[in-house]
């Protein structure tokens, strides 16, 4: 075994050398210094999730820092990644360690108000389903097969050894309609949909945030079944390498810790994510057992555009209009710009009231005018995204991008 | 920055929500919750300074320097306030305004390692390099894992022509300490390139910019990266590595080869061999160009 300074030196030279970084790690671990050796072990797992001896080895660093349970929870992720040895000291307290009680359910009002964040569903939301999305067939197909099917039959999937555990990341531009999969998903599921915003997060982050997070699983698990969605998911477990301050890193920390739900029971709980921002998360989220799976949510086709047209035409003044048209010649549009097309067309037919006093109903003009001033907001994702597959050799979970890209002819 | 907690609770609060925001760069929610608390307190530095500091990150910086000066107006001694100007006056390269802002924080905070390293990276800028150096001792002598200090003192090793010396230390404590830090991997890629490593540095590019997608500035570096790397330039190697020199040296001797063929080759080899030559020299000319615009 070489030096810690001669593996310092080496990599340097070569500081993409997975064996050179696994063994300078295992150096630094048996040298008594855990805490260097996790982060060693975090930055291997970050080049790659599945890297098994990296799970391990970060599970022995974390029983070195005397963090027990979640050195537990990190080797029982390691067992399920591929090329998994067995550690014998870790294996003998994982099977000497019982599953926890499920945790007491937590009271989320009353005394401290301002620091426990109240998950209670908006009330008076009707229920969507696929049947209410127009068009994007494609990745209806797509979510049926990697989300909903799964959680419905799970005895299938593990039959062919197609593991289906773990949460599902939407990602793609904004405006799009992730949340409106998200809350489809939950309608097929026949599942309760518990949705935490933006607003939920912002009061994660006050004070008692182990105490929201853990509140908020509890609860999830005791709607069964239900699918707990985290929009904006980037602003709770954003990238621990690139926050400044230690309390996201905390929070990061404590998501990780539920996701892993060690001895908790998640079962009839699918946990879905969306972003607009998917460089923006953690690394360590994408690991198996976590959000191993993600899908890419792009633009509206032409189909679904034509549809969001006419509802959004819907007791609306109009006459010889064809959606399809329109449709055909707003590409790259999200649904909001779409929406902010038929806003548009609405101002003109009002301007030219107020002016003239001529009163008239929306015409195909109008629309058309709309949005050759309009442009679609998508772009600079697309442009960001390009960047990642042209140039950043970004990896298998943005394939799905690399193929809209290509089809569209952005990259 | 101060503890927000102090201020009360819902001031407190709305502090630290706008705080963890621009943490993960979502200015214009942080904003609106800014405007949100100013409503009822306009004249909060805390709150003020923050909205100053997103106005530097957005680049606005004659809004940021107004609204500094209300901060400092409010509270002259205020540490944000006080490193924002600084940051500001470098922004628009008035060096010796920021330098004084340093000097009278470093007053102020005499054992402040971010203070050192900030000052230090003005000197480095400007290249004072032995004051840049002497600076850097200070800070680590105060904090030795200062990841801002560890990053400023290897620059400054590489920028001192010590980068191929395997021993720069305060790399490998970046390296083996921050590993992720985006500082760190800015270092090495500066670090492999010196060497010559190019691909190595392209792999590093390659990481900065997944973790900063719309970075035009990794972009470029990726993109610069790319050409300095691409197989169809292999050939001019020696200019690359060696710039002008390289390209004097490889002159010299196509020329010599030149000369050589016509005196002592049959002059249809001799013709084959020029035209070689100037394909080269054309090809040394015009084919960057081409890629560059390509990559």
């Amino acid at each position: 075994m070489s030096s810690r300074e001669e593996l310092e030196r080496a990599l340097l030279s070569n500081p993409f050398n997975v064996e050179l970084r696994t063994e300078y790690a295992r150096v630094l671990l048996e040298g008594g210094d855990p805490q260097a050796a996790l982060a060693q072990f975090e930055l291997l797992l970050s080049q790659s999730a599945t890297n098994a001896a990296a799970q391990v080895g970060a599970a022995l660093a974390l029983q070195r820092l005397g963090r027990e349970t979640e050195a537990l929870q990190r080797y029982a992720a390691a067992r399920n990644t591929p090329g998994f040895q067995p550690e014998p000291t870790l294996e003998a307290r994982l099977e000497k360690a019982k599953p926890a009680a499920p945790a007491r359910f937590t009271v989320l009002q009353g005394g401290k108000s301002d620091t426990v964040v109240n998950f209670v569903p908006p009330p008076g939301r009707e229920r969507i389903g696929f049947a209410d999305i127009a068009g994007l067939e494609d990745l209806k197909r797509t979510v049926r097969l990697q989300i909903i099917e799964p959680f419905l039959k799970p005895g299938i999937f593990a039959k062919f050894k197609k593991h289906a555990g773990g949460g599902v990341l939407l990602y793609g531009p904004p405006g799009c309609g992730k949340t409106l999969i998200a809350r489809a998903v939950a309608t097929e599921c026949h599942a309760e949909f518990m949705s935490i915003g933006i607003a939920d997060v912002l009061s994660m982050w006050i004070g008692e945030s182990e105490r929201n997070l853990s509140s908020l699983f509890d609860k999830a698990r005791h709607s069964k079944p239900c699918v707990l969605f985290f929009d904006e998911i980037d602003a709770l477990a954003y990238s621990r390498s690139k926050a400044q301050s230690e309390h996201t890193r905390q929070v990061v920390n404590e998501f990780l810790a539920q996701l892993d739900g060690f001895g908790a029971d998640n079962q009839g709980v699918l946990i879905l994510a969306a972003t607009n921002m998917p460089w923006d998360v953690d690394s360590a989220m994408k690991r198996p057992g976590r959000f191993s799976r993600s899908v890419f949510v792009p633009p509206p086709d032409a189909e679904a555009r034509a549809r969001i047209v006419e509802l959004k035409l819907a007791g609306v003044p109009h006459e010889n209009i064809d959606s399809r048209a329109i449709g055909a010649t707003t590409s790259h549009f999200s649904g909001a710009d779409i929406e902010g097309v038929v806003e548009l067309a609405k101002d003109y037919v009002l301007e030219e009231y107020v002016s003239n006093g001529t009163e008239r109903s929306i015409q195909q003009d109008d629309l058309v005018r709309a949005a050759k001033n309009m442009q679609p907001s998508t772009l600079d994702w697309l442009r960001t995204a390009r960047n990642l597959v042209k140039y950043a050799g970004a990896d298998a979970s943005y394939s799905d991008v690399e193929k809209y890209l290509k089809t569209h002819k952005l990259v | 920055m101060s503890n927000p907690e102090d201020r009360g609770p819902t001031l407190g609060v709305l502090l630290h929500q706008a705080h963890a925001l621009i943490d993960r760069r979502r200015f214009a929610q942080a904003r609106q919750i800014l405007a949100a608390a100013a409503l009822s307190h306009p004249d909060d530095p805390q709150l003020l300074y923050l909205t100053a500091f997103i106005d530097y990150s957005e680049g606005k910086l004659d809004d940021a320097e107004k609204t500094v000066q209300s901060v400092l107006l409010q509270n002259p001694e205020h540490y944000g306030g006080r490193t924002l100007r600084a940051e500001l006056y470098e922004a628009r390269n008035q060096y010796a305004q920021a330098e004084l802002v340093w000097i009278e924080l470093l007053r102020s905070y005499p054992e402040d390692a971010n203070l050192y390293a900030s000052y230090a990276e003005l000197m480095m800028r400007t290249l004072h390099l032995d004051k840049a150096q002497r600076l850097m001792q200070e800070g680590l002598r105060l904090e030795p894992d200062h990841a801002r200090c560890l990053y400023v003192a290897a620059l400054l090793h590489i920028i001192q022509g010590r980068s191929s010396d395997p021993e720069n230390e305060h790399l490998q404590r970046l390296v083996t300490q921050y590993p992720e830090r985006i500082q760190t991997l800015l270092t090495l890629v500066v670090a492999l390139n010196q060497r010559g490593d190019n691909q190595g540095a392209l792999r590093v590019a390659q990481q900065l910019l997944r973790l900063r997608p719309d970075s035009p500035q990794f972009l470029n570096l990726v993109k610069e990266l790319k050409f300095q790397t691409h197989w169809s330039l292999l050939p001019l190697y020696p200019m690359q590595r060696w710039g002008w020199a390289g390209a004097g040296v490889v002159t010299v001797i196509g020329i010599g080869v030149v000369n050589i063929s016509k005196s002592q080759l049959t002059s249809n080899v001799a013709t084959v061999i020029g035209v070689i030559w100037l394909a080269y020299v054309v090809y040394s000319w015009v084919w960057p160009q081409i890629l560059r615009r390509l990559i």
